[in-house]
């Protein structure tokens, strides 16, 4: 949760590439080529991410385009996050 | 695996669909025949015939569920694309760098340039034609970019792969995607140089860029389909033949093609059977705009159409079935022979070669009889 405070900003690590099928995504590891799928809102979380000035400001504009409790989403949005930089796709940089 | 409809033009319909949205047309709800009940048979037909990226594309408008079956093999695709389009790009920019004139071939090329999105269409490798004279400089830099070579086949060593108009195969230590084959023509293997005459300069010389700032070149659209045609045939329509139709039927959709200009290079370099062949398939199974005519002065007597239809059976092409005996893909390789004589040579030549062409691919000293003896004693003859 941490993560989705401050202006720290969230960057694909080094070697990893995106494409957007429509509404779903699919994010390469090169090096390991493992890849790894994203639905519809996971999809348009990464969008937000790669171009929102900070993480929180990402998951503010998710909060106005979606009908759903700010602390359901927020959680959902911290998991996924934490999971992408589990995985080595997914990058903080601290402000 | 079997085809999910017991009627081929429901097949037609359904893969003309595909087509049409793979050159950039409109998706607007289900064709008909494209909801079927049977939707995981579909997926699994869709999938067999590495048409799971545009099959997903198309389904996510006109039948969702479907689309549900197809994401993860759509994305994996997808994937693999990913990781082969990143290899070209970093071969491109180092041969840009050398001043190597390069064409792309085959799924590559066509996956980036006719169809409307490059997922739509998969690929196992990249295939990147450049002169014979460069091929030193091009394997140099493969290897700078981190691949390394493969050894060739047995019997395809790399003196008679430059013979053959043959490739080398450079793949990345530890990736299984981003395969390189550097090739030294467009049209390899000694089935066109035993019986036809491609002209493969031509080729090219109106090859065109691959897109603004790009180094890549393509073939023109006309040449495009004559070299799918080309391969479809050479290969006895075998790996991933559908995709190789619907490429066809994806090339013809997305620009206007002259198909005069087709059926007089196809009759000039005497593949005007083969071409047939693979054109009169594609145009049954995924329908080909405009190239009536083209088939009609392609067309072999009707004989020889008679034996094509029972070598290329399309029912078994969509089931996903191999022609089956190898007797019976040597027979094809035959029947594909526009001339007489060309048979005769081809035979003759498989069957007794000439002396370069044994110390090519042997490496020593073979005897003629020696030759003979290996192909008997390995079932080839």
């Amino acid at each position: 949760m941490a993560l989705l405070h401050g202006s720290d900003r969230a960057r694909p690590k080094p070697g990893v590439l995106c494409k957007i099928l429509g509404s779903q995504a699919v994010l390469l590891e090169l090096e390991s080529e493992t890849y790894f799928g994203l639905n519809e809102t996971g999809t348009r979380l990464w969008a937000l991410l790669m171009t929102a000035p900070s993480i929180r400001e990402a998951v503010d504009t998710m909060l106005s385009e979606y009908d759903v409790a700010p602390a359901e989403l927020e959680r959902d949005a911290a998991a996924l996050i934490d999971e992408l930089i589990d995985r080595g796709l997914l990058r903080v940089e601290r402000a | 695996m079997t085809e999910p409809w017991t009627d081929e033009r429901v097949a037609r319909t359904v893969l003309g669909r595909l087509a049409s949205a793979g050159a950039g047309d409109e998706v607007r709800g289900a064709p008909p025949g494209f909801s079927v009940e049977d939707r995981a048979g579909l997926a699994a037909w869709l999938i067999g015939h590495d048409l799971a990226g545009l099959g997903f594309r198309v389904a996510r408008e006109a039948d969702p569920p479907l689309a549900d079956l197809l994401a993860g093999a759509a994305l994996g695709a997808a994937a693999g694309n990913l990781s082969h389009f990143e290899t070209l790009s970093r071969i491109e920019e180092r041969l840009a760098k050398e001043r190597i004139p390069f064409v792309l071939l085959k799924g590559a090329a066509i996956a980036g340039s006719a169809y409307r999105e490059s997922s739509d269409r998969s690929m196992s490798d990249i295939d990147l034609w450049v002169r014979p004279e460069d091929m030193p400089g091009a394997v140099a830099v493969a290897r700078d970019a981190g691949l390394r070579q493969v050894a060739g086949l047995p019997d395809r060593p790399p003196e008679l792969q430059r013979h053959s108009g043959g490739e080398l195969v450079f793949r990345h230590l530890r990736r299984d995607h981003g395969i390189v084959e550097l090739h030294y023509s467009a049209f390899q293997g000694w089935w066109v140089r035993r019986a036809a005459e491609a002209d493969a300069e031509s080729l090219w010389e109106r090859s065109v860029p691959m897109g603004p700032g790009r180094h890549a070149r393509r073939l023109s659209p006309e040449d495009a389909i004559l070299h799918t045609a080309f391969h479809l045939v050479v290969n006895q329509l075998r790996q991933a033949p559908l995709r190789g139709l619907m490429d066809l039927g994806v090339l013809s959709r997305a620009y206007r093609i002259d198909w005069e200009a087709v059926a007089d290079r196809a009759r000039a370099w005497r593949l005007a059977t083969a071409v047939w062949t693979a054109l009169e398939t594609a145009d049954r199974l995924v329908g080909l705009p405009g190239c009536a005519p083209a088939l009609a002065r392609l067309r072999p007597g009707a004989p020889r159409r008679a034996a094509l239809r029972g070598l290329v059976p399309r029912r078994a092409l969509l089931a996903g079935r191999d022609v089956p005996a190898r007797v019976r893909r040597h027979l094809l390789m035959l029947a594909l022979v526009d001339r007489p004589r060309d048979v005769a040579r081809l035979v003759g030549r498989t069957l007794w070669p000439e002396p370069w062409w044994l110390d090519a691919r042997y490496g020593r000293r073979v005897s003629r009889f020696g030759h003979l003896f290996g192909l008997m004693r390995r079932g080839e003859v």
